[in-house]
């Protein structure tokens, strides 16, 4: 049997492929955008403040995605609730609500005497995927496609000129709530790969390198799903082959393209950002 | 022009035929407070403004003078304290697709990655409401707007690559292909080349013959009297006097000058 084919006789392999290519596709889309508004941090923050969600399903019995949406949609609410006050200044705000629950997350785990368990959580583990967790996988990334290309015109005007979106009666904060709960999908996706101290990699870096590459929106979509694709295979095989932390390996692969993007545009002569 | 169901805003009051109202904005004692401001400091302090349908007129004063804010309390940004803001009669967020407003540039993020035709797109947006897509009717006006400030082959350029007079022609753009009544520019002529300012002051005078109105801020005293029908002279968020000599045309203001017709003047 090829090398290229063989780690996909098994099982669980072929499970952690379609889960790695739901979690590329959802990443990388909405990661564009994440990037272009310049919310990198909110993503990042996201990430680490689904970990109580988790750590209480588990000790529960639950759903761990569940516990994990759920987290995510209440963290993704109170950011954008606390953001609309002045008192505090938005990334202070964020930086206080993420750690706080993360250390909530990681107190409750220290309850747990199984600490391998919940590793898991920390650092992904794609080809643990369940197959009712690739069902969830695939409905996220319907809802997030869907839901990006349904509201393309609107996402757009309030990235770039949110007084006109105002003027013609939109309301750009409504469409930042929305941004925020996809946002946290996609990022309860991303930690069944990578893990919650990874996730941000998943969501930032491939977007960062189609941006690198292109200046059109559609085009630098495609660029990014390509570069997350990729390298969701390339850490398989090398989880499978050298027997590497799949979840580490994706993220690396994922700089490997950002770095190769960088060089590319370097060489073409265009000003690096 | 989209139906209700999928309108970004219902508006009650379209009916009305544009140009039939005789005054277009009808701002009286407006007040507002700068945004965030802990002291309640006046942005705005007892602002009237008349500008009648079918006229340019231009805010004049320095930086600070409240030009901005009025131009944005008109447009709905800005929540008044106190006084009112009629567009065409009605409360300034009543009829959305009648208002296009020019923020200044730096309002824009320019790195975005979209192109100059899908900027002036943008200003199709209010008729084509939730997930309706662009036509062709909606392409083709783009095409004549890029075309009309002379800027056609710039359509497929990302916006950032343009010049400062090259993004201030593909706003002016935009508001046309919006089809609006009532254009609101803020400092549409700040720091930008010679071909620019003429091809905007020949599309404001054009729209002037179609019935539009134009409201712009504009801290350059030059030239105000062959680009717009009056002016209103704003200092520290007050209406002041006009400088000695300085052009003033149709009577926009509340106290001075006198009024030159029957109507004119408030209360």
């Amino acid at each position: 049997m090829s090398p290229l084919l063989e780690p996909f006789q098994f099982g669980f392999m072929q499970t952690g492929l379609l889960a790695a290519l739901c979690v590329g596709v959802s990443c990388a889309t909405i990661g564009v955008y994440v990037v272009l508004r310049r919310m990198a941090f909110i993503g990042d923050a996201l990430a680490h403040a689904i970990l109580p969600g988790v750590v209480i399903a588990y000790l529960n019995g639950w759903s761990l995605l569940v516990g994990a949406l759920a987290a995510g949609l209440a963290t993704a609410l109170g950011i954008g609730w606390l953001t609309r006050r002045e008192a505090v200044r938005e990334d202070t705000a964020i930086g206080v609500v993420f750690t706080a629950l993360f250390a909530l997350g990681i107190l409750l785990m220290s309850t747990v005497r199984s600490f391998r368990d919940l590793s898991s959580i920390l650092f992904g583990n794609i080809l643990g995927v369940t197959p009712e967790d690739l069902w969830a996988l695939g409905l996220v990334v319907v809802v997030v496609l869907a839901a990006l290309m349904l509201l393309h015109k609107e996402l757009q005007l309030t990235s770039f000129d949110p007084s006109h979106a105002r003027v013609i009666g939109l309301r750009p904060e409504g469409l930042r709530y929305l941004l925020l709960v996809l946002l946290s999908f996609t990022v309860v996706a991303g930690v069944q790969a990578v893990g919650v101290l990874l996730t941000s990699a998943l969501l930032i870096t491939p977007a960062a390198a189609a941006s690198l590459l292109t200046d059109r929106l559609p085009r630098m979509m495609a660029i990014a799903v390509a570069v997350a694709l990729i390298s969701c295979v390339v850490g398989l095989y090398a989880s499978y082959y050298a027997e590497v932390a799949s979840g580490a390996a994706i993220v690396l692969s994922c700089t490997a393209c950002f770095g190769l993007a960088w060089l590319f545009r370097a060489l073409r002569g265009a000003p690096a950002i | 022009m989209s139906g209700p169901f999928l309108a970004y805003h219902t508006c009650p009051h379209c009916r009305v035929e544009a140009g039939a109202e005789a005054i277009a904005i009808d701002v009286r004692d407006a007040t507002v407070i700068y945004a965030g401001d802990r002291d309640g400091r006046l942005a705005l302090d007892g602002i009237s403004l008349r500008v009648p349908a079918g006229t340019r007129a231009a805010l004049v004063g320095p930086n600070g003078a409240g030009k901005s804010t009025l131009l944005k309390a008109i447009a709905g940004l800005l929540p008044l304290r106190s006084g009112t803001i009629r567009a065409y009669g009605q409360p300034v967020d009543a009829c959305l697709h009648r208002v296009a407003y020019l923020p200044q540039r730096g309002e824009i993020d320019w790195r975005f990655p979209v192109d100059v035709k899908g900027l002036v797109m943008t200003g199709r947006y209010v008729h084509l409401g939730w997930l309706r897509r662009p036509g062709r009717d909606d392409h083709r006006r783009v095409s004549a707007a890029l075309e009309r400030l002379g800027i056609a082959d710039l359509a497929e350029r990302q916006i950032g690559e343009l010049s400062g007079g090259q993004q201030q022609r593909a706003l002016l753009a935009r508001a046309l292909v919006q089809d609006a009544d009532l254009l609101l520019l803020d400092e549409p002529l700040n720091a930008v080349d010679g071909g620019t300012r003429a091809a905007v002051a020949r599309v404001l005078d054009a729209l002037r013959g179609e019935g539009k109105t134009v409201v712009a801020a504009t801290h350059d005293l030059g030239r105000l009297e062959v680009e717009y029908d009056g002016a209103l002279y704003l200092s520290e968020g007050r209406a002041v006097p006009p400088p000695p000599g300085a052009f003033v045309g149709l009577p926009l203001g509340e106290a001075f000058p006198e009024p030159l017709g029957v109507g004119v003047a408030t209360g």
